[in-house]
């Protein structure tokens, strides 16, 4: 049986602005080893009474990073997006985990050419919810 | 978590104030009144005259249907909520299709209770287990209409596997046949990290789950 991915509580030290609509958060987190670039993560924001939603992301830092980067895209009708892009400030927390998924993946050694990679990835999770 | 944790200023959508479809959307789900597609590689595109659906693997005898003699199988049309692992969940999708029990009929499963489960191939490769406890019962179909249209390609047409009470992955799309087995083995995703059976009422989303 593998272990179930917990729950953590990662800290927002930085918000970049990447396009009038997207922004990075990088978030510093307890318990990170490692991850595959193109796995995600799956945030949980949970309102005052208790309602919860839940939203996957990809990893936008490369692996070995010594924060975790998402990329979030504003949806001007989204539940979490807005909340993600304009309601955090550095020093807030949101609950995480991860990282998650094996197969839209790739493995460095594989790797003839970074650059586009990095790139599209970057690109994915600019467009996800 | 020990303790609940709060978003600071997180609201969320306005809930349904209706208890009872508050009540059919599992938890860390909501609600779309779209069908996003989502799939692990193209779109396999198989003409009808060369499509065929077969039942295989601990079987006396294989079973195998043309496109036109599964169009003239027993059709059910039913009305059934949805939920991806990816958090979307849709409530009241209409499809017709055969239900697993037709398809299951002529196979003495009584006769081997050893054999419990079933791999789900499609075309494109993808694969997915079920135990058969869960396709029989009323509580599976392979279906070719969404909508009271012909299935889309992009939604797994011409035909896709409906297992609406565990998550979406399991009701493959495309799919051309099962392979009833007497051992469990995780398909594709259950191989890549998600929880082997699926249940989103217990939120078995990922291995470990």
């Amino acid at each position: 049986m593998a272990q179930q991915l917990k729950w953590q509580l990662g800290t927002v030290v930085e918000i970049r602005q990447e396009t009038p609509k997207a922004k990075s958060l990088i978030l510093d987190l307890p318990d990170w080893t490692t991850h595959l670039a193109g796995q995600h993560v799956d945030v949980r924001l949970t309102a005052e009474d208790g309602y919860e939603a839940q939203r996957s992301y990809s990893i936008a830092s490369p692996p070995g990073d010594k924060h975790l980067m998402i990329t979030v895209d504003r949806i001007e009708d989204g539940e979490v997006s807005p909340y993600l892009t304009d309601g955090l400030r550095v020093g807030d927390r949101i609950e995480l985990r991860g990282p998650i998924g094996g197969y839209f993946v790739w493995d460095p050694r594989d790797a003839r050419n970074d650059g586009p990679r990095y790139f599209s990835l970057r690109a994915e999770a600019a467009s996800r919810r | 978590m020990a303790e609940q944790f709060i978003s600071r200023g997180f609201k969320g959508r306005a809930r349904h104030t209706d208890r009872a479809l508050k009540e059919r959307i599992p938890p860390g789900q909501y609600e779309t009144t779209e069908f996003p597609v989502l799939s692990a590689g193209p779109t396999p595109r198989v003409p009808l005259e060369r499509w065929d659906f077969s039942i295989y693997g601990e079987v006396a005898e294989e079973l195998k249907w043309t496109w036109g003699e599964f169009q003239a199988l027993p059709r059910e049309t039913v009305t059934v909520d949805i939920h991806c692992v990816t958090k979307w969940s849709k409530l009241d999708a209409l499809w017709t299709g055969v239900s697993v029990d037709t398809l299951l009929a002529g196979i003495d499963l009584a006769a081997q209770p050893v054999v419990r489960y079933l791999i789900a191939f499609c075309d494109g490769g993808y694969t997915t287990n079920l135990p058969l406890a869960d396709v029989r019962g009323g509580k599976a179909w392979v279906v070719y209409e969404y909508d009271g249209k012909p299935l889309e390609p992009m939604h797994g047409g011409p035909a896709r596997l409906l297992v609406p009470h565990l998550y979406f992955w399991k009701s493959a799309k495309w799919v051309r046949g099962f392979k009833l087995v007497r051992k469990d083995r995780p398909g594709f995703w259950e191989s890549l990290g998600y929880h082997n059976y699926g249940d989103p009422w217990k939120e078995q989303r990922y291995a470990g789950d």
